[in-house]
């Protein structure tokens, strides 16, 4: 069973995730919303990746489409021209994307759950969207993200617990020691 | 000239840090996974400074760190890693493989330019 602590927390820290991996500069305004259902965008794609403890597996999605607002924020956010954005070099900056945003979720995880490990991005087809629910998630939530007013994608984070999970976010407490070379 | 070795799965990555090392002087090396690392590591004695990712496909970067040090018997050789892991259970295990430091993403190129000029001893 997931606590509406737990689950809450989960929210909170995905969110804090989000907007701490995806402005690109700090005149970007990242907004983050709770979302009922997801976009049905024909070309749709999905970025994946799993964190997981011996207690819980969490899966993140990030749907993306691949059209020019996208492309362009991205090229923009890795100070990339347009131009030079093929297919290939879109999905590996999209795919750091979400490994830099799960990263934050892990590291942040890391602080109640010790024993906790990352998986690389995975590119996904949108349907495989569909079947989310048949993972038996005891949490699924999906999320709308929009820069400066415009949408740029959705999240969704579906939770599948092993065990009682309880643990509560403290909303004014961030881990955000980065770039700095620790020296052993 | 000394070389750095940059080890890591995301070309976005690889190529953010290749270019600003290069843009400063420095000359650099790529592998995209652990096993690539080795191989690239075994050709070339110039080597002086390993940056490389945690989470890889095919092999991971601690691992790779251990087999630099147990398999290729490389023990001059520089190692910092460059990741979106802080795990200090994943610190420790770096630390027993002889790992120099530990650096968490996103890469802040200005913040460790001088640390890397000296290990790589321009």
């Amino acid at each position: 069973m997931i606590t509406s602590h737990a689950r809450d927390g989960f929210n909170q820290l995905l969110i804090r995730s989000i907007k701490g991996s995806l402005v690109a500069s700090s005149e970007d305004a990242c907004d983050v919303a709770v979302s009922h259902e997801l976009s049905s965008a024909k070309n749709a794609r999905i970025v994946m990746l799993t964190i997981s403890s011996y207690l819980f597996r969490l899966m993140v999605l990030i749907h993306f489409t691949p059209d020019d607002a996208t492309k362009a924020y991205f090229a923009k956010a890795n100070q990339l021209d347009l131009s030079d954005m093929n297919e290939q070099s879109f999905h590996d900056t999209i795919s750091e994307y979400g490994n830099m945003c799960c990263g934050i979720l892990n590291r942040e995880l890391g602080v109640f759950f010790p024993h906790i490990g990352m998986s690389t991005p995975n590119i996904l087809d949108k349907h495989c969207a569909s079947y989310l629910r048949l993972l038996g998630g005891g949490h699924i939530q999906h999320f709308a993200v929009g820069i400066n007013g415009a949408p740029l994608f959705q999240v969704s984070l579906c939770v599948c617990d092993y065990a009682d999970l309880d643990f509560m976010v403290d909303a004014n407490e961030e881990n955000s020691h980065t770039g700095e070379l620790e020296l052993f | 000239m000394a070389q750095i070795l940059v080890v890591d799965d995301s070309s976005t990555v690889r190529n953010e840090v290749c270019d600003f090392l290069k843009k400063n002087g420095l000359d650099v090396v790529v592998a995209v996974d652990g096993s690539d690392g080795l191989v690239k590591l075994k050709a070339d004695n110039r080597i002086k400074l390993i940056v490389c990712d945690v989470n890889m496909p095919n092999m991971d970067g601690l691992t790779m760190a251990e087999k630099v040090r147990s398999e290729l018997n490389n023990h001059g050789v520089n190692i910092i890693m460059l990741t979106t892991e802080n795990s200090p259970l994943m610190k420790e295990r770096g630390k027993a493989a002889g790992i120099k430091g530990w650096i968490v993403k996103p890469f802040k190129g200005e913040a460790v330019l001088a640390t890397f000029k000296k290990l790589v001893g321009v």
